[in-house]
């Protein structure tokens, strides 16, 4: 084989790389079309909110319609931003969508933790959902023990991450030259943070990826003890639309799922959405 | 005539009775009680034995009826001068007598203990006879000290007492010196001679002794004079002291036991002290105070049966202790006690007399108007804090101008050697912004003038409050805010967030790292040029460590660079340019193999040539080459002749050889 062929068939590859690239990017939606999107969605809710009073069915229309062009910045222009999904719960509530309201703040909540106004409106969504569900003790426990990797963002986290990292590559090469005690506690200090962080990040992106949470959506749906019509029902009254819940495994047409207070039931998967 | 027939005559049944009496008394108590339950005579018969049993019962009762009397009983007829001694007037035939008069005993010191009701009575009945006896008494107690020696006469002491007047009899005492005891004294002192009323002082009084003591007693008269108050205080008890409690008088007190030195010998101590507070000027001398004790002056052999002569032989002596009465005053003391001035004296002085300070502090100091503040004052100085009193404080203008103070004092706490009170105040206006030091007027004696302590004044915070009053109910006061308070209203959500930041993606994470050229950028960065760094300092490191192998790295590069103006030197003088040559080759071998080059041979390389591996070929080559260049240059050019360029290009073939094997 010669120099010549080895060079075509790299050339080959990198054009190959570069079309399916190029082809990705082309679907994605440019940033000239997402603040478009985002104009026209802050209107339609403006529009929604000023026909609320008078035509209801008109408003609820508009706000879909705001809902769509938001969700097509989500999914089309590949922006994950807190506010936005902020946003788009809010249509939702608007909408007295509960279910779909309370999976959007959730999104957000991964995003903006601390946003008050997020916080603020997920509590008044979950306030009017129909069902009571009990949060199991040891979570607040845990979220008490580890305050610092549930409460601190992952951004926050990531960057912090990222300072402590090139500090520490930055002191190991220092000491290439000088060695002094005090450069040796620097360096520990930082890479045990860095260490500490990455562990904290890496653990949450395997926890995400095994405990994949949810939001039921349908207005009612009934869960079931399996993962079939035919199984009895789990509880009495049938869950409602904003019941929170954690994945367990996924049949599916059917998830396998756990409340906030550790009961277990089957729910049919157009019932339910993920937060991811 | 038979017994039904006496029984139906009524009158001989007492006497059938009789016949058949037990002889306890309670038993025949009880069958006479029963009998007339049975009975069947007439009501008359029954009201005359009634009669007659009355009868009985008072004829009983006038026959232990006891006349009035008046006694005086002592408890002996000698003392010592200062020896107390019990004194008593009974009564007989009263038990309600009035008190006796004992003004008129002059020769001794008279103290009242006080007296006692010593009735009885008693009900029996023998043979039917009831027998009730009472006797009516009653006893008045006192101690007496004599005041002189010699033949004294306790004079007729006067009773009333049964409606008659009557005296006791005069009672002779006999009162002798007190034995001279050179080893004991009693010493008597105070704190302060000189005084002001109100002024505690300490009356201390400590006994010497040197002998074995036994039933101790003292007497001590100034603990009861009217112009003075006792306060007795238990002393601070010290584990390692022992202490004695005594009764003195009335009064008990500890006294502390302990050593001293008196008259150059060490004797032991009893010692005890009381506060005096004089409540009237005047000079005061105090009577003498006197102890009463037995002490031990010897033994002697008692007498004793064989028996017991027996078991002290084996036990041990049988001797008696002999003690002997003594009775030891003290030193005479005046107290002079002085009225503190008129003049000077302050508005709210408060009879604070010594010297005192006083602090304050304040809870809370952050108050609306109205709001209790509890003030907490401390007064000190005095040893004796008991009595002291905080001063009232609604008489300092400072304080009621702007507070509102009770007038009920509060009732201290002693603490340590402070007496803490507390009292509430409430400021009036909002204006206050600090209570004022707190003024105690006090008379120094130590100076004989009057003072005033003062506290420090405490910063506060008074914010103001609305005052409801009568206009307010009526409507016609100032008119309050219009409106409500608001109150945030729960439901509902928030506003939606316009701002073109919305549209930042946010994913962080270890999951969005490796599509960030940043974030790739940021994580490979840094060790890449670590690593880098590292191998340049290690390559650095290396290549300085060692200048013989750095020698022997640079030895072919040299010789190239060595050999190259050689041609030249050829083409002016063929042996200058051999000798070049070996020059260039000895310093290539100095390098590599670490020796000298100065007078490198064939031989002296052959050998660690061969060790590396170098082959025969290149050896012979070699020698040839060197065999060369020295015939040129030492011997004139003897032997084989090769071409100068051929040589050089030879001598650059084998190094590049010798490189590779010598690696």
């Amino acid at each position: 084989m010669t120099p010549h062929t080895h060079a075509l068939k790299l050339g080959t590859a990198v054009i190959l790389v570069m079309s399916i690239w190029m082809a990705h990017d082309a679907d994605a939606l440019s940033e000239t079309e997402v603040v478009e999107l985002f104009s026209q969605s802050k209107e339609l809710f403006r529009q929604a909110n000023e026909v609320v009073a008078e035509d209801p069915g008109a408003a609820r229309e508009l706000y879909r319609k705001s809902v769509m062009r938001l969700e097509r910045i989500v999914s089309e222009g590949n922006v994950h931003n807190g506010r936005l999904f902020y946003n788009i719960g809010n249509a939702y509530f608007r909408m007295e969508d509960i279910g779909r309201a309370i999976l959007n703040y959730r999104r957000a909540e991964t995003l903006i933790p601390h946003d008050q106004n997020l916080q603020r409106n997920l509590r008044t969504a979950r306030m009017k959902r129909l069902d009571r569900v009990e949060t199991k003790q040891e979570t607040k426990i845990l979220h008490t023990l580890f305050f610092w990797h549930y409460d601190v963002s992952t951004e926050t986290r990531s960057r912090a991450f990222a300072v402590c990292f090139l500090f520490a590559w930055l002191l190991a090469g220092a000491r290439l030259f000088r060695k002094r005690s005090s450069l040796n506690w620097c360096l520990s200090g930082a890479a045990l943070l860095a260490t500490l962080l990455l562990a904290s990040l890496m653990c949450e992106l395997v926890v995400d990826r095994q405990t994949r949470s949810g939001v039921v959506v349908a207005r009612e749906v009934i869960a079931r003890k399996g993962d079939s019509d035919t199984y009895e029902k789990s509880f009495t009254d049938p869950l409602h639309a904003g019941t929170e819940l954690a994945l367990l495994e996924d049949r599916r047409e059917w998830y396998h799922v756990e409340l906030a207070d550790g009961r277990r039931c089957w729910l049919p998967t157009e019932a339910v959405k993920l937060v991811e | 005539m038979t017994s039904d027939d006496r029984k139906g005559l009524g009158q001989p049944r007492a006497r059938t009775r009789n016949r058949h009496r037990p002889t306890d008394p309670r038993c025949s108590y009880s069958s006479f009680t029963q009998e007339p339950m049975n009975d069947s005579r007439p009501y008359n018969s029954s009201r005359w034995q009634v009669l007659l049993i009355a009868l009985a019962l008072l004829s009983s009762w006038a026959a232990t009826a006891q006349p009035v009397s008046v006694h005086a009983a002592v408890e002996g007829q000698e003392f010592f001068l200062g020896e107390s001694f019990t004194f008593q007037v009974q009564v007989q035939g009263d038990n309600r007598p009035q008190l006796p008069d004992t003004s008129v005993i002059r020769d001794f010191t008279v103290k009242k203990l006080g007296g006692r009701n010593n009735s009885s009575k008693s009900v029996s009945m023998v043979n039917g006879r009831v027998t009730r006896k009472e006797t009516r008494g009653y006893i008045f107690n006192y101690k007496l000290t004599p005041k002189r020696i010699g033949r004294l006469t306790i004079p007729p002491i006067q009773v009333v007492a049964g409606g008659k007047r009557m005296a006791t009899r005069p009672v002779p005492i006999v009162v002798r010196e007190a034995e001279k005891v050179s080893d004991s004294k009693l010493h008597m002192t105070v704190s302060r001679p000189s005084c002001f009323v109100g002024e505690p002082i300490t009356l201390t009084l400590t006994w010497f002794f040197a002998q074995d003591i036994n039933n101790v007693e003292f007497a001590v008269p100034a603990l009861d004079l009217p112009q003075f108050d006792l306060v007795l205080e238990e002393p601070q008890i010290d584990r390692k002291k022992r202490y004695h409690r005594l009764q003195v008088g009335t009064h008990q007190l500890i006294a502390e036991q302990g050593r001293a030195q008196l008259g150059g010998k060490t004797h032991a101590t009893l010692k005890f002290s009381v506060i005096l507070i004089p409540t009237a000027t005047g000079t005061f001398p105090l009577p003498k105070s006197t102890v009463v004790a037995k002490v031990l002056v010897g033994y002697r052999d008692a007498r004793r049966s064989s028996r017991q002569s027996m078991f002290n032989d084996f036990f041990g002596s049988t001797r008696q202790a002999v003690h002997k009465k003594i009775v030891v005053p003290s030193n005479a003391v005046t107290i002079t006690v002085k009225d503190v001035p008129a003049a000077g004296r302050p508005a709210g002085f408060a009879g604070h007399i010594g010297k005192y300070a006083i602090s304050a502090r304040a809870a809370p100091t952050d108050v609306s108007v109205g709001d209790p503040i509890t003030l907490t004052v401390s007064i000190g100085g005095p040893d004796y804090l008991d009595r002291v009193e905080l001063p009232p404080l609604h008489l300092q203008a400072e304080l009621t101008k702007n507070f509102k103070i009770p007038e009920e004092r509060a009732t201290g706490k002693i603490e340590g050697k402070m007496k803490v009170f507390t009292q509430t105040v409430r400021a009036l206006h909002a204006d206050v912004v600090e209570i004022p030091a707190l003024e105690l007027p006090y008379f120094d004696t130590t100076k004989s003038t009057y003072a005033t302590a003062r506290s420090k004044a405490i910063p506060i915070t008074v914010k103001g409050t609305r005052v409801v009053t009568a206009d307010d109910a009526e409507g016609t006061g100032a008119v309050a805010p219009a409106g409500r308070a608001l109150k945030a209203w729960g439901s509902g959500i928030l506003h939606n967030y316009d701002e073109l930041n919305v549209l930042r993606d946010q994913r962080h994470g270890p999951a969005t790292w490796l599509q960030s050229p940043k974030w790739i950028a940021l994580l490979g960065a840094p060790p890449a040029c670590y690593f880098a760094l590292l191998f340049g300092v290690l390559w650095f490191r290396r290549r300085h460590s060692d200048p013989l192998a750095a020698r022997a790295r640079q030895a072919a590069r040299e010789f190239r660079r060595s050999t190259k103006p050689i041609s030249l030197a050829f083409a002016e003088d063929e042996a200058g340019g051999h000798a070049a040559l070996l020059e260039a080759l000895r310093a290539y071998f100095g390098s590599k193999l670490g020796t000298a080059a100065g007078a490198i041979t064939f031989r002296d390389v052959a050998a660690r040539l061969e060790e590396s591996g170098v082959n025969g070929d290149v050896l012979q080559r070699l020698q040839t080459l060197f065999e060369q260049c020295e015939a040129s240059t030492f011997a004139g050019g003897a032997g084989q002749h090769i071409p100068a360029e051929e040589l050089l290009t030879q001598s650059r073939a084998l190094v590049d050889e010798l490189e590779g094997a010598l690696r």
